[in-house]
């Protein structure tokens, strides 16, 4: 009996100590270096989203380690992003969260694609006392929870949606009748929500309003109900796998709206190579277009045309505003480092939310629940084979275009 | 609004759901797995449609016959290599076993595939008839996923495959004893299942955007239609297919769209309590 105890206190010892052996070095922190966290989606349903979360942090950082680094209180500091897939799995983003800050000892944490993660990530932050930027997260729900540590570039969805219908009901006045259709999810359903409020606040009927549940294969019943309703004006909100069917089906069941805005389908090449022809006309609001053309800004590029530039010739393809969001927020990221001057959690988390930044994605100002404030959202249209620019009309490069 | 339309939709989509579910029905049928795979080889199936089409202009209704096969080959081989290893343990195990390998071919397609989603844009129009409109290429879906139910209907009655498949079904001792290579019916079997997903696939590139965001509610699918329909008969999934196809069309309607998954749900989860073997399920396969 005796000798049994005392194998597995040896035993046990030994698996201690090999674990320590293997956890300790990790547990410091390097000098000289800005270390980023981020918890990814790299494989599962958001797999897309996160690779280019990570694809555009990568051209990023070649860009900013090829001048040395970032210049911080009159010396260079190296920038280092360490990544983990946390597999579209919400608990295991709190989990690798939760390991960025207490092993990995990262100076910031970026958030993943989409509000429902951000929200769980940003509860980790918070704790920790770890500043967090989101590049991907809109709805207000995330930010109106009294954090202090969690800052935002996209702007909130409401702005969004008043200045929609107040740009339709200008270029098209004979829209009387909205149908809002929206996939019942923390992005989606917020959108619809908004544009529903916002349709009624503007003096326009909404003839229809429902949502449909994550993982509708068929939305044949819903359209069949619109085309009862006979709206001038259809707004679906989902992910682009439902919005292709969407408007498929819409087309399919002979819904003849003149206007049929889908977010943020458009804003994907995706959509509109997924419905070719059927894409025509459709508009959407958007955080960012490459067709938007900011110039004079600061961070690693000085125009929207430069970092377009870059990113077509590393990677082959458009860049959207998931791309441009991220890539913005690291240099938001840099900004406050410099300002705070060094990479104390505190000091950072202040200069963050004094930012007032114009960069090639637009500009940049926290307000004070730490969404960024600063910014009109472009209304774009697919037109023929092109995107084009609506709204605001300092950017606008093309009038509305009613479906036939 | 039309009542006709409304029911419409649902037997069009129905019998959509219902070449979702046959190969599925089949396998546990048979085999007493549930393969988690069905959903994955759907989505296999839509790929080598959707790139057949995009790379050598083949229309998905002629790449169907190849892509089933090539399916059928892949279901074969995961068969014999891999579970008939274990074909004879608790369900839980067979379970396990495809659901690792589901997570193996769905992170391969996403990577090599990527999540975007595709289609094959083949917009053929719709058809009015008496003021039900009808999507051309969902009519054309439901014509082939009918032809194909009905085909593997005639295969499992009138071939000898069929029979032993059958015999293997009821009894795999005596079946055995009577000289069928047990091992080998399953691994038919099994291909047979993927076959049929293959064949689905095909089928929905047309209609559904292929991205593998869905391999899960395709495989949540065919799990409802075989409860409801009844397992271990290809009439089941075609009963159970269109069932669910009205109840979620006109839950739809009436409810609002948000709560036509659930309705789906809850007639499984009932019939589960008062009718185990499902609407037309064969004694024995509860």
């Amino acid at each position: 009996m005796f000798t049994r105890s005392w194998k597995f206190a040896v035993a046990g010892a030994a698996v201690l100590g090999a674990a320590s052996a293997l956890t300790a070095p990790a547990a410091q922190a390097e000098d000289g270096v800005l270390k980023i966290g981020a918890p990814l989606a790299l494989t599962g349903g958001l797999a897309d989203e996160g690779k280019k979360q990570q694809a555009v942090w990568s051209l990023w950082l070649d860009k900013i380690n090829a001048q040395g680094g970032v210049e911080v209180g009159g010396k260079k500091l190296k920038v280092e992003f360490v990544e983990y897939d946390y597999q579209t799995d919400g608990k295991r983003a709190g989990q690798l969260a939760e390991k960025l800050v207490t092993d990995d000892e990262v100076d910031v944490i970026m958030a993943p694609f989409g509000s429902g993660h951000t929200k769980i990530i940003a509860a980790v932050a918070e704790r920790y006392q770890v500043p967090m930027l989101a590049c991907v997260a809109s709805s207000v729900s995330v930010y109106d929870q009294g954090f202090k540590y969690l800052f935002g570039t996209l702007a909130p969805n409401t702005g969004m949606t008043e200045s929609m219908v107040g740009y339709f009901k200008e270029k098209f006045p004979a829209v009387k009748k909205v149908a809002v259709y929206g996939r019942d999810d923390v992005f989606p359903k917020s959108m619809a929500t908004a544009l529903a409020d916002s349709a009624a606040s503007g003096g326009l009927e909404v003839v229809y309003n429902e949502l449909y549940a994550v993982g509708t294969m068929d939305h044949s019943a819903a359209i069949s109900a619109i085309k009862a309703a006979n709206p001038d004006w259809v707004y679906m909100t989902g992910y682009t796998q439902d919005l292709i069917l969407g408007r498929k089906q819409m087309a399919d069941l002979g819904i003849t709206a003149p206007v049929i805005t889908m977010v943020t389908g458009p804003a994907y090449r995706e959509f509109t190579e997924g419905l070719g022809d059927l894409a025509d006309g459709v508009t959407s609001s958007t955080w960012w277009h490459h067709a938007t053309a900011y110039t004079d800004t600061s961070g690693a590029w000085n125009s929207t045309a430069a970092f377009y530039k870059d990113f077509v010739a590393a990677y082959g393809s458009d860049p959207d505003y998931v791309h441009a969001s991220c890539a913005a927020a690291a240099d938001v990221l840099v900004d406050a480092v410099q300002r705070a001057g060094s990479t104390d959690k505190q000091a950072v988390r202040d200069a963050l939310a004094a930012t007032d930044m114009a960069t090639f994605y637009g500009p940049i100002d926290f307000g004070d629940n730490g969404m960024n404030q600063g910014r009109e959202m472009p209304i774009i249209q697919v037109q023929g084979d092109e995107i084009k620019v609506l709204y605001p009309a300092a950017i606008a490069d093309a009038d509305l275009k009613l479906i036939d | 609004m039309d009542i006709s339309q409304i029911l419409a939709n649902g037997i069009v989509l129905g019998a959509l759901y219902a070449c979702i579910a046959v190969g599925f029905s089949l396998v546990w049928g048979v085999l007493n797995v549930i393969n988690m795979l069905h959903g994955s080889f759907i989505i296999l199936g839509g790929y080598l449609t959707y790139f057949a089409w995009f790379y050598l202009g083949v229309h998905p209704v002629i790449a169907l016959a190849p892509v089933a096969l090539l399916l059928y080959l892949l279901g074969f081989l995961v068969q014999y290599v891999f579970i008939n290893k274990v074909v004879t343990a608790p369900v839980l195990t067979t379970l396990t076993l495809t659901f690792g390998l589901d997570m193996i071919l769905y992170n391969l397609m996403t990577v090599y595939f990527t999540a975007t989603p595709r289609r094959v844009t083949l917009d053929i129009g719709s058809v009015d008839i008496a003021g039900v409109v009808m999507p051309g290429d969902r009519l054309i879906g439901m014509g082939l996923a009918l032809l194909l139910t009905a085909l593997l209907y005639l295969v499992m009655r009138g071939s000898s495959i069929g029979r032993a498949i059958v015999a293997v079904r009821m009894d795999r001792q005596a079946a055995a004893l009577m000289g069928i290579r047990v091992n080998r019916i399953y691994a038919i079997t099994f291909g047979i299942g993927a076959l049929m997903a293959g064949a689905a696939g095909a089928v929905f590139a047309m209609v559904f955007p292929v991205t593998t965001n869905l391999t899960g509610s395709f495989l949540g699918k065919a799990f409802v239609i075989c409860v409801i329909g009844g397992l271990g008969s290809v009439p089941g999934a075609l009963v159970g297919g269109i069932t669910l196809g009205i109840v979620e069309s006109f839950a739809g309607y009436l409810l609002g769209p948000q709560h036509a998954i659930t309705i789906g749900f809850l007639l499984m989860l009932i019939l589960l309590v008062v009718r185990p073997t499902g609407l037309v399920g064969v004694k024995g396969y509860e």
